[in-house]
């Protein structure tokens, strides 16, 4: 494991707005999971920060990183939604190219559901003309769309071959067990990650993958499902590399 | 002998417990 820089708050300041996370960050205002909790806010530095160190040292070594991080693509600019408090993927985008460390990002955005946060904030911070964002949840939703995906993805990829860094959200509530998914299997997901990594590592592209969505429990209540899909992309990052 | 790694980076404290969320929390997201 690798040490982490975490954001500063400044860095919230530069996806949303200055009273919002003021808001989150004194436990005014209710954050992704609903709670006004310290420990969360406090999560927050640490979760973006995994994500920004994973990008610097994967644009250091033009390789693929993970940052075992969530909670960032509902996340809108002046509000927290869905599990989502701050954005890190616009918010390190934008410190990163404020740094002149990339002049272009890419938002691979692989999950169930529609990333509106980052639709929100690219709009609100006009970062249309850095950022590339798709977010496949828009289209992409029942078991009859597969054979259209992997067609499709591809072209997305292709897409991205400008941008500098990719920020993969490897969701894993696309598995067709997911109670707020339903449309991807094991072998299917592990498809998809295959492409992305092979890409990355054909194109000698900065990418880094976290974890997104996933919501299946087993028979015990415990959450081992996810984490067997989150395995499986460990696998193919290290298959990729 | 290790030849392949994934650099991980990772904090305990990045890590906030399920038991925590409001039951707000968990309606579906919006698909707009």
């Amino acid at each position: 494991m690798f040490d982490i820089e975490p954001v500063e708050i400044r860095d919230f300041y530069r996806a949303h707005d200055p009273h919002y996370v003021d808001g989150i960050l004194a436990s005014s205002f209710s954050n992704g999971f609903g709670t006004r909790h310290p420990e969360v806010a406090l999560s927050l530095f640490l979760t973006s920060g995994s994500l920004l160190s994973a990008a610097r040292w994967a644009l250091e070594h033009k390789q693929i990183a993970c940052s075992p991080s969530s909670g960032f693509r509902h996340a809108l600019h002046n509000s927290s939604s869905g599990f989502c408090t701050f954005n890190g993927l616009m918010l390190v985008a934008a410190k990163l190219i404020k740094e002149g460390l990339v002049q272009r990002v890419g938002i691979l955005d692989l999950d169930q559901h529609y990333g509106n946060g980052t639709d929100d904030i690219i709009k609100h911070i006009a970062a249309k003309d850095w950022i590339f964002h798709y977010t496949a949840g828009l289209t992409f939703t029942c078991p009859r769309q597969v054979e259209i995906f992997f067609l499709f993805l591809p072209r997305i990829l292709e897409g991205m071959e400008d941008c500098d860094l990719i920020l993969y959200q490897a969701g894993a509530d696309p598995h067709v067990n997911d109670p707020l998914g339903g449309w991807m299997t094991d072998e299917e997901l592990a498809q998809r990650d295959h492409l992305v990594f092979q890409w990355a590592k054909a194109k000698n592209k900065a990418l880094v993958w976290n974890l997104a969505g996933g919501y299946q429990k087993d028979g015990q209540g415990s959450i081992n499902p996810v984490l067997q899909i989150h395995t499986q992309t460990a696998l193919a990052h290290l298959k990729a590399i | 002998m290790i030849d392949k790694y994934i650099p991980l980076f990772f904090h305990p404290k990045m890590a906030t417990f399920v038991d925590s969320l409001s039951p707000s929390a968990l309606k579906p997201i919006q698909l707009t």
